[in-house]
């Protein structure tokens, strides 16, 4: 069971909302089209991707790196982390998370780290390597060290199995044989 | 180890002895709300886990509440799309249009009890804590399996303490606390946290006036809000004795204290619920719409107060007060009090029971650069309306003391001239 995650790293500040990770008008046209949503990833924080299919994914950026509230807002909906997850993002690690956007992120089998400090640790373009399972994030390039919280009990099989609804059909489709 | 309420309440439902701020833990749900926005969602994932029945229909309340009745043709073929789900699955927790309310007001009319672990599709599910439960908003994923297995899985929260520390003026409500509570801490500061309410005014308070400030504790991130449940809380329910409450000397990670006795009523100015400013502050503002209902206010309580206000008075020529009971049940309690008649007598709008336009949608949303003062919860730029339009949050007091001046004016003025009648 994999639960390291490593990538090049884009580094954001402190509460990026669940609109400045992509605009609502975007979830309006893509649906929970993850791939779809993905496009349009941090389109509302990078004025030069305005309008340009896949700006950020083309980037290459695999791990991203936040403040406090990274997805907050208050909404519900599952847009905003499927819009990381299609924008070819493998890891999310923050200083703290809004709490509608990290049960979401769970739920949807999206690895994240809640990392206190990490903000002092990681710059753009470094690669970072986490272990969901330990909490454990090296800082590859600059050879730093972090210990965040690990994801315990069924939050970690959750996020393995590629989140909740996946994780239940599997089990009860077991408890029927 | 001494033990917060929360922590109590997560240990029981997750079968351990000892839960600590950060574990993941699996806990058992007693009480499930599944409301018009998120049913259809809910129950296609349902279908989509191949579950072979619903653990605990009996558990589950489905409410009809943000758009009713229908006005589209979609929104009615997505609630007999629940309709028929529940019939199939033999849910009598269906709430028939006509026999409906807020989905969280109805949680609180005798189903949610203390110490249950209670939640909802939608974020304002905090507001069980009033009730002395554990409550707080999921998504439609977590609701499907939540019927599916009877448990969903929970971060132990930290839990910080607010204490109330003498008893509010008259013409001071919960309201205003839970405004006053906004302010605390900065607007991320609460993320993930339980904040549990003390103080001997929180054990003085209506179930009423808890539920508006559990609603509220919503709007500050925090994962729930609790008021210790108590005799009235049982009395309210017609139970017995409660006896659950944090043990004393249990550890918080954080203490805060709230003095009413020199409170005023507040509002929460455009477009943010923390923005809170004292009415008087604010006094002059035009509005030209004014509206009493929601969750958070759409309680006999709070029409009585606004009746105070309003009793021989009538609307301001200028202006729109909308009244929406927060169910059939309120509805039918404040007609058979006379206040129906009152509030429309005076000029007002009433509405039957639902979310109306509090959300943005619905009965009463407001046009181009309009401003509104309600009791609803939210303020955000065009919550209400299109973004030139803004709304600004208080009592129902406050709400009706501007419905009947036409601008934003202190409701001490009004309850003043009262008493020397």
């Amino acid at each position: 069971m994999n639960t390291t995650f490593s990538g090049k790293t884009y580094v954001t500040g402190n509460n990026v909302t669940a609109y400045q990770i992509s605009y609502n008008t975007r979830w309006k046209e893509c649906g929970t089209d993850a791939e779809a949503l993905g496009q349009w990833l941090f389109e509302p924080i990078i004025p030069e991707i305005a309008g340009i299919p896949n700006g950020f994914k083309d980037k290459g950026y695999e791990v991203v790196v936040s403040g406090v509230d990274f997805g907050g807002g208050f909404k519900s909906n599952d847009h905003p982390v499927l819009t990381v997850k299609g924008g070819g993002i493998k890891l999310i690690i923050a200083e703290k998370f809004n709490r509608i956007f990290f049960r979401n992120a769970i739920n949807l089998g999206m690895p994240v780290i809640i990392c206190p400090g990490i903000l002092e640790m990681a710059h753009e373009g470094d690669i970072l390597e986490g272990d969901i399972a330990t909490g454990e994030v090296k800082n590859l390039t600059t050879g730093m060290m972090i210990q965040g919280r690990p994801l315990s009990g069924r939050a970690l099989d959750l996020v393995t199995a590629g989140g909740l609804l996946p994780y239940w059909k599997k089990k009860l489709n077991e408890k029927k044989k | 180890m001494k033990k917060t309420i929360v922590e109590k309440i997560i240990a029981n439902h997750a079968g351990m002895e000892e839960v600590y701020p950060g574990d993941i833990v699996d806990v058992r749900v007693d009480r499930l709300m599944i409301n018009d926005s998120n049913g259809p969602t809910t129950f296609k994932n349902f279908n989509e886990l191949g579950a072979k029945e619903i653990r605990n229909p009996e558990n589950i309340l489905v409410a009809i509440d943000h758009r009713v009745p229908p006005w589209e043709a979609k929104q009615a073929d997505n609630i007999n799309f629940c309709r028929t789900f529940c019939r199939e699955h033999k849910m009598t927790g269906f709430r028939e249009i006509g026999r409906n309310g807020i989905g969280h007001q109805m949680m609180c009319e005798g189903f949610v009890r203390p110490g249950e672990i209670a939640v909802g599709t939608d974020s304002h599910s905090t507001m069980y804590g009033g009730m002395g439960a554990l409550g707080c908003g999921i998504n439609s994923a977590d609701a499907a399996v939540i019927m599916a297995e009877g448990t969903m899985w929970m971060m132990v929260p930290e839990s910080c303490l607010v204490t109330l520390k003498g008893r509010p003026r008259k013409g001071v409500t919960a309201k205003d606390i839970a405004l006053k509570l906004q302010t605390l801490a900065s607007v991320d500061h609460f993320i993930y946290k339980a904040i549990e309410i003390t103080g001997d005014y929180a054990h003085e308070m209506s179930v009423a006036s808890r539920l508006v400030i559990a609603n509220m504790l919503c709007e500050t991130g925090a994962k729930c809000g609790i008021l210790p449940p108590d005799q009235i809380v049982a009395d309210y329910l017609g139970e017995g004795v409660c006896t659950l409450a944090s043990d004393p000397g249990a550890e918080y990670s954080e203490y805060y204290e709230i003095d009413l006795d020199d409170l005023e009523p507040v509002l929460a100015c455009p477009h943010a619920t923390n923005n809170v400013k004292t009415v008087s502050e604010v006094e002059g503002v035009k509005i030209n719409q004014a509206f009493l209902g929601s969750c958070t206010n759409g309680r006999i309580e709070d029409f009585l107060q606004a009746a105070e206000v309003l009793r021989g008075r009538k609307v301001h020529p200028e202006v729109r007060l909308i009244v929406v009971p927060g169910s059939q049940n309120v509805y039918l309690e404040m007609t058979r009090m006379g206040l129906t008649e009152l509030f429309v007598e005076s000029g007002a709008m009433v509405l039957s029971s639902g979310c109306a336009s509090c959300g943005g949608f619905g009965p009463g949303v407001i046009g181009s650069n309009e401003v509104c003062i309600s009791t609803t919860n939210r303020n955000w730029q065009g919550r209400m309306g299109p973004k030139s339009s803004s709304v600004y949050l208080g009592s129902a007091y406050s709400v009706a003391a501007a419905a009947v001046a036409g601008k934003i004016e202190s409701p001490w003025k009004y309850l003043a001239e009262r008493s020397k009648i």
